[in-house]
């Protein structure tokens, strides 16, 4: 299954255009409102692009543009859905929810139910078969949404924050369960969980105001961002620049020394990538040191499993974020508002091309 | 089902004019109840001109109540899901018979299908004669039972969104069978109470009945307007069909808050 899409739609700002190889999964990116939610709307026929093409596997979902009137309606697209909440029809039981594509489809009641009962094997929800959606668990809920999106035999499946709803337990086996079925399946996955993306998809596109601004095999993508959502999900500092000395002169002004992936000339646009695990935190700019010394303002402590995350500012603004230990807090004294120096190995730090 | 109690936040003195309201519905049924006629109750509501507007009103509100389901359940869906030019109008024009007199809504009706009507003249031509027949009373009783039908619906519909009928149409489902098998059971709830609102409506209508369908016995005369001619002659005959009438409403209304609220 291949798909082929770009599509402009003038009241969201947007215009996006992806392809998806056989049996390909995309992991979708972005910050709220970037148009995630729009791309899936549109590839389902949700919603309607002011212009643009859409082919699934050759067959058209849409051409609409000078000259071109076509549009096929959500039913016939073979395109599921599943959101955020798993939406299951509260009148129907799990099995004839699931069993609700198949008899779409034209297959029998008896021929549907079993389909349906093979597919609650599939999310391991067997046992769930009889009873009423209102008596499920978020994460049973979810589960069986998924076999009914795979019960419909759809050639592409659209996945929109499909995690997002669940408390922390139930996400696990849910993952698993997403991991298996989607195994020679070609997906479109929206989420803001890095570990979705690394573990459902292969390829990851980032979204922003309407516009692909990143994309790329997920490893690499989390590797390397190139925009700050990326680098911010992905956990990293970064600095936007130009190449200066042996590092990058961020726009704000901040030199950061470190290690070229490539050869760059003086001057090209470059970014500077950090852990925060790797920065480390003084009172007084330490004398005599070959790292980077960055000063920073305290704007807020939040403590995580055995660290504190501290996230301070530079004087123009560049928000870094520093993880520290329990004890270096209190020994530095640190809190909102306090000023103090940021240090980074040369080596921790790395420099590509923007 | 035993509630705990929350704080309503409410001041106290609003159970003052809450009070009055409920008195100044109860008090009047329980003023009729008195002046029920018991030792002649049974005689009276069961003697020959009771008994056929009884029967009269309770089939023609049903024809109506189908009437209305049958029309207003694609007026609720095209109000609540689509968008055309002029849909404000529309339904506001479709809520028109909630606010208007009877009378004039009679007297509009005969202008219609009457025999000097708009379409009167050429259903008689086709030898159709709608005013003053039992068809007229059910068509006055659709009326102005419609509007109820629609907003309940449309309501319900609204509430329950689309976003079942989205997902239902990712699985595959043809529009019909969306609507079929997905719309209609979810606002089945509002549905009833709708349906169940215009067979109420339908029952008590009297305005439109009298204008534009006379009162015949057995043929037009139902129960609201054998009340109000007995009221004439038999004052105690009155008051005891009209306990009829309103042991019917509760019933109805009964049904109505029990199929709301599951």
């Amino acid at each position: 299954m291949t798909l082929q899409m770009s599509a402009t739609l003038g009241l969201r700002d947007f215009e996006v255009e992806v392809r998806l190889g056989d049996n390909e999964r995309v992991a979708v990116l972005g910050p709220n409102g970037a148009g995630k939610s729009t791309l899936v709307n549109l590839l389902a026929g949700i919603l309607r692009p002011d212009a643009g093409r859409a082919d699934l596997d050759g067959r058209v979902l849409f051409d609409l543009g000078p000259g071109a009137r076509k549009w096929l309606p959500p039913h016939a697209r073979g395109v599921a859905l599943l959101a955020q909440d798993p939406l299951l029809f509260p009148h129907l039981s799990v099995l004839d929810n699931v069993g609700f594509g198949p008899r779409a489809a034209g297959q029998s009641r008896s021929v549907a139910r079993a389909t349906a009962r093979r597919w609650l094997d599939e999310v391991e929800a067997a046992e769930l078969a009889d009873r009423r959606p209102a008596q499920l668990s978020g994460g049973q809920a979810q589960r069986v949404a998924i076999a009914r999106a795979l019960a419909a035999a759809p050639r592409l499946l659209l996945l929109d924050e499909p995690m997002a709803a669940l408390d922390v337990g139930a996400a696990p086996l849910l993952r698993r369960v997403l991991r298996r079925v989607l195994t020679d399946r070609t997906a479109v996955i929206v989420t803001h969980d890095l570990l979705d993306a690394l573990l459902l998809a292969q390829r990851v596109v980032v979204l922003d105001h309407g516009r692909i601004v990143e994309s790329g095999p997920t490893a690499e993508v989390i590797k390397h961002p190139r925009t700050p959502f990326t680098a911010r999900i992905a956990g990293l500092n970064m600095v936007l620049g130009r190449t200066e000395h042996r590092g990058v002169r961020g726009r704000d002004g901040t030199l950061v020394e470190g290690l070229f992936r490539v050869d760059m000339d003086p001057g090209d646009p470059a970014i500077a990538v950090f852990s925060p695990s790797t920065v480390a935190l003084y009172d007084q700019p330490p004398h005599g040191s070959p790292r980077n010394t960055i000063p920073v303002t305290v704007t807020e402590l939040e403590p995580r499993d055995h660290e504190v995350r501290v996230r301070a500012h530079t004087a123009s603004g560049l928000v870094l974020v520093a993880d520290v230990t329990a004890p270096a807090v209190g020994e530095l004294d640190l809190y909102p508002g306090k000023r103090c120096t940021y240090a980074v190995k040369a080596t921790a730090v790395t420099i590509y091309p923007a | 089902m035993p509630r705990a109690t929350a704080y309503s936040g409410l001041p106290r003195w609003i159970a003052v004019p809450a009070g009055l309201g409920v008195i100044f519905i109860v008090l009047p049924l329980a003023a009729l109840a008195t002046r029920v006629p018991w030792s002649r109750f049974w005689t009276l509501v069961t003697s020959e001109s009771s008994i056929a507007a009884l029967g009269l009103s309770l089939r023609t509100s049903v024809a109506s109540m189908l009437i209305c389901v049958v029309l207003g359940v694609p007026m609720a869906l095209l109000l609540a899901r689509t968008t055309f030019p002029g849909q404000r109008l529309v339904r506001s024009l479709m809520l028109l018979p909630l606010v208007l007199p009877p009378v004039v809504g009679g007297i509009a009706l005969l202008y219609t299908f009457g025999r000097r009507g708009l379409l009167g003249r050429s259903l008689e031509v086709l030898g159709v004669q709608i005013a003053f027949s039992t068809t007229a009373v059910v068509l006055a009783q659709a009326f102005v039972a419609l509007p109820f039908l629609v907003v309940s619906l449309e309501g319900t519909l609204r509430t329950v969104g689309q976003r079942y009928e989205v997902v239902a149409a990712t699985l595959g489902g043809r529009p019909t069978a969306v609507l079929l098998r997905v719309t209609l059971p979810l606002v089945l709830p509002g549905l009833l109470s709708g349906a169940v609102l215009a067979f109420a409506r339908s029952l008590g209508e009297f305005g439109a009945t009298l204008t534009f369908a006379g009162s015949l016995q057995g043929v037009t005369r139902t129960l609201p307007l054998e009340i109000y001619l007995q009221r004439e002659s038999d004052p105690a005959a009155a008051v005891a069909l009209s306990l009829v009438l309103v042991a019917v409403a509760i019933l109805v209304v009964g049904l109505a808050q029990t199929r709301t609220q599951p």
